[in-house]
């Protein structure tokens, strides 16, 4: 299943940094685990205030990771990882507070 | 990329906003009405004002009957840039001699923005012999409260030789809804040195809780939607520094001015 980088900012050009992903193809996943800090920049905002935002990517769901992206600098809705051998959308929610 | 996107930046304030410039151009207007005993203006009186002018051209002094303003702001800045900036026209701005000096610092290296700046964003005022003339530059963000500590005491105590009679404000308006934990720890440190220098320099500070009340807090009213500031969020910025300075002072007039003023001739209530 595809772990995606949720799009915060749909109608906006952003780029995603992911941060603190510490995980290797093999490793188990389990429901509530943070995955990564996402730093999250609107790239085609000119504004003296850019904006930036940050949240942890928490898993919603258990299984074992296919692939990892090499990419830790992605557009928002990008695939992260792939998690067991089903297809369709691996559950996340970003978490801010 | 600097010098373009301020342009479009300012092409996007023209669109935007009413009070162009944010809280400088707002705080000018307090100054002139506290300085004639006039009761305040308000937003609304303000609309209008400030038609193809833009607050952050920082090669010009903007003279009202009461005050004369240097804002030498640079849109999406980290604190090191400000530093670099105080450090290469040092010079000139202990010709200008500021009454006041506001740093409002930080908010940038809590985002870990790190913007490209091209010569032309620092030799405004005179050449800067410390930039290679062929590239642009970019000054890493604070990534630690000591590394920003360092750099702040450094403009804190640049900002008392400029004038050692200057009002010192610093602003604290580091706090972004919708981070995550380790954002909020940052922001938190970075916010502790604001007030600890603040507190060790014998300097004004103010943070977001003196802008606003627990309940317009709560509301996020300061920011819109993009989460750019509001009008309103200019309105109480300008409200709190104008309460720092001292009006019984007698400051001195200068001629000399560095760079090129404009005169301010807006009259409240003169939208002509």
């Amino acid at each position: 299943m595809k772990f995606t980088i949720p799009d915060i900012f749909p109608d906006s050009n952003t780029m995603c940094s992911v941060r603190g992903l510490d995980l290797n193809i093999g490793d188990r996943i389990n429901a509530n685990d943070v995955v990564a800090e996402i730093r999250y920049e609107v790239i085609d905002d000119i504004s003296d205030c850019p904006i930036v935002t940050y949240g942890e990517l928490v898993s919603l769901g258990t299984g074992i990771i296919r692939w990892i992206s090499e990419d830790k600098s992605l557009k928002a809705g990008s695939v992260l990882l792939e998690i067991g051998d089903e297809v369709g959308e691996f559950p996340n929610k970003l978490v801010t507070w | 990329m600097g010098e373009q996107n301020n342009r479009l930046w300012a092409e996007r304030l023209q669109n935007t906003y009413s009070v162009h410039g944010y809280w400088p151009a707002i705080l000018m207007h307090y100054i002139n009405a506290r300085a004639t005993g006039d009761e305040l203006p308000t937003l609304e009186e303000l609309q209008g004002f400030g038609k193809d002018m833009y607050m952050f051209d920082r090669s010009l002094i903007y003279r009202w009957s009461h005050a004369d303003i240097w804002n030498i702001a640079m849109p999406a800045n980290v604190a090191k840039a400000g530093l670099h900036y105080f450090e290469m026209h040092e010079q000139e701005l202990v010709q200008y001699s500021p009454d006041v000096i506001i740093l409002c610092l930080g908010s940038v290296d809590c985002l870990e923005h790190t913007p490209a700046r091209t010569i032309q964003d620092f030799n405004e005022i005179k050449s800067n012999q410390y930039l290679d003339h062929s590239q642009s530059t970019t000054f890493d963000y604070c990534d630690t409260a000591e590394e920003f500590h360092e750099v702040l005491s450094k403009l804190s105590e640049k900002a008392a030789k400029i004038n050692k009679n200057a009002t010192i404000i610093n602003i604290d308006i580091l706090k972004a809804p919708n981070i995550s934990p380790r954002i909020v720890e940052k922001i938190n440190s970075f916010s502790s040195v604001i007030r600890d220098i603040s507190r060790d320099h014998g300097q004004h500070f103010i943070s977001l809780s003196d802008i606003f009340d627990r309940d317009d807090y709560d509301e996020k009213i300061w920011f819109m939607s993009d989460r750019h500031p509001t009008e309103l969020m200019n309105k109480h910025i300008a409200m709190k520094v104008l309460d720092c300075i001292p009006f019984d002072r007698q400051y001195k007039k200068i001629d000399n001015f560095p760079v090129k003023t404009l005169d301010i001739k807006l009259k409240i209530g003169d939208k002509t």
